[in-house]
């Protein structure tokens, strides 16, 4: 039995290596919209997914580092919005992390731009 | 990293789970006393264990790759949730199986083993006739999977006692064969929705778990048609068998291995990513648009594409914008010597039903003046205006710089 399971952990090795990790792209929109360009930092940010999940963790990256988002609500849900994000001028990347219904860890980001007013 | 281990503990949390519940369905069925095998309970006490602790790392590795934090949004996705439920299954049935491996609640224990598959992925999602046909097919196979173990531990008994239980076996696993291949063809069918598509990695994957059950199915037949029939008087039959139900298990390893790989980074909907990541087609065509990610705080980077010209006629790009930059221009490098020269470029003409380049080391667009620099992953909106197709919105994917793909270098 030893040599079956030695030779079922050696089969699992190299099929899961070999994997690309395909993303479920689960997302159906945000707002601010990823990419958009904004000359003031937005009061509310909430994102929508296609079907119901369970977000786990929002985490805002700029420039000064890494920062924990608030959000609401827990649990499962199609919306879910963060108050107060609190967006710095230059790039903002929010990293979110949810459980999908199907028990898939699904993971992505949006990117805003915050500008000086011209 | 973390995906890969999920990925390996899902695969032998299936080893141990199928092995645990199966031999404990096979004991039932073929009516083997909790003692008349020997090893047996150990067996069953060892895929308890395996699958209760799985079942935990497994929890302890979806708390991380959701964030790590244990906050109520996670507490709730955690317990209050259908993978909560599955795993809590997993381990109180493992548990329960390795303490009384040779009493009747053992029996309790496979069926919450058995339940936990019904629960969550991608067939119980999807409904409840894919959650009870995927229970089915899950069934038949721990059962399939219990009793090859059997047969692997009856061969230490005396001379004549294994012919016994395999008989039993073979007379049984018909009854399983109808209900595994039928309850395997409908979940498929019902996650493809009737459409299989084999250049989906899914439907690949399921594919190649249909053809190492077929394997399955080929060396049951032997065993039953050819082999049982003569272990009596055949010494070379039961080696043979041997080998046949050894076989089988490591084919029953193979299809774990798939289906973790499938059930970890495969979705059944997934679209066909193309090597080519065409955009717009209308009167032009934009393919693989691009953008390298800058070093350092440049406010400056180059875009890439080639632009298709559907028209009947000669076409030009006259200019582009983007809301990530102040200005965005056409530009074209040229060499003088060992020197080169960037220059503005008026407009970038597309001959009629021909194409025209934006690679690197020649013309590009150049975005001047960027509000945040570019960094891979990012989806950069670009807006260029044609003479004659007028506005085309493509959205450049920035690369790592040394993602050349196509382009040339100038030394």
């Amino acid at each position: 039995m030893n040599r079956i399971l030695t030779a079922l952990a050696a089969l699992s090795l190299p099929i899961a290596a070999i994997s690309p990790a395909s993303a479920h792209t689960t997302l159906r929109s945000s707002s601010p919209a990823s990419g958009s360009v904004l000359m003031q930092a937005p009061p509310q940010l909430s994102l929508t997914f296609l079907e119901p999940a369970r977000l786990t963790s929002l985490v805002l990256v700029t420039a000064s580092g890494e920062r924990k988002l608030a959000f609401a609500p827990t649990g499962i849900a199609l919306k879910f919005t963060t108050m107060r994000p609190r967006l710095e001028r230059g790039r903002n990347e929010v990293r979110w992390t949810a459980l999908s219904q199907d028990g898939h860890v699904i993971e992505g980001s949006i990117i805003i731009v915050l500008r000086a007013p011209a | 990293m973390l995906g890969l281990l999920s990925a390996i503990l899902k695969g032998l949390g299936y080893a141990a789970a199928f092995s645990a519940a199966g031999t404990v369905l096979a004991r039932t069925t073929l009516r083997a006393g909790p003692h008349s095998i020997p090893g047996a309970n150990g067996l069953i006490r060892t895929a308890g264990i395996g699958l209760a602790i799985s079942a935990v790392l497994m929890a302890a590795i979806y708390v991380a790759r959701l964030g790590g934090d244990l906050d109520a949004a996670m507490i709730q996705a955690m317990v209050l949730s259908p993978l909560g439920a599955a795993l809590g299954l997993q381990l109180g049935g493992g548990l329960l199986i390795a303490a009384v491996p040779a009493r009747s609640s053992a029996m309790l224990g496979a069926i919450a083993i058995i339940l936990a598959f019904g629960l969550i992925g991608h067939a119980p999602t999807r409904g409840l006739l894919s959650a009870a046909t995927v229970t089915m097919h899950v069934t038949a196979a721990a059962w399939w999977l219990g009793g090859l173990w059997l047969l692997v531990l009856a061969d230490r008994l005396p001379d004549g006692r294994l012919a016994a239980w395999l008989g039993a076996f073979s007379r049984q696993a018909i009854w399983l064969v109808v209900l595994l291949v039928p309850a395997g063809t409908v979940t498929a069918a019902l996650l493809l929705e009737f459409h299989p598509d084999l250049a989906r990695t899914y439907d690949r994957g399921l594919l190649a778990k249909a053809v190492l059950t077929l394997g399955l199915l080929a060396l049951a037949a032997i065993n039953r048609l050819v082999l049982t029939p003569r272990i009596a008087w055949d010494a070379a039959a039961i080696r043979k068998l041997r080998w046949t139900v050894r076989t089988e298990i490591c084919l029953f390893a193979c299809i774990f291995a798939v289906t973790a790989w499938l059930t970890t980074w495969q979705s059944p909907h997934a679209a066909v990513h193309g090597d080519h990541d065409v955009q717009v087609v209308g009167p032009v065509t934009i393919v693989n648009p691009w953008a390298p990610a800058m070093p350092g705080r440049l406010g400056t980077s180059a875009g890439y594409m080639v632009i298709l010209n559907n028209q009947a006629s000669d076409d030009r790009l006259l200019s582009a914008s983007s809301h990530w930059a102040e200005h965005v221009s056409l530009h074209v490098s040229t060499r003088d010597g060992d020197i080169s020269r960037m220059s503005d470029l008026d407009a970038l003409p597309v001959p009629a039903h021909g194409q025209a380049e934006f690679a690197q080391g020649h013309n590009h667009l150049m975005f001047t003046g960027l509000y945040a620099p570019f960094v891979v992953g990012d989806v950069v909106p670009v807006t260029l205006q044609f003479e004659r197709a007028g506005q085309v919105q493509v959205m450049l994917h920035v690369k790592p710089l040394a993602d050349v793909g196509t382009g040339t270098h100038t030394h």
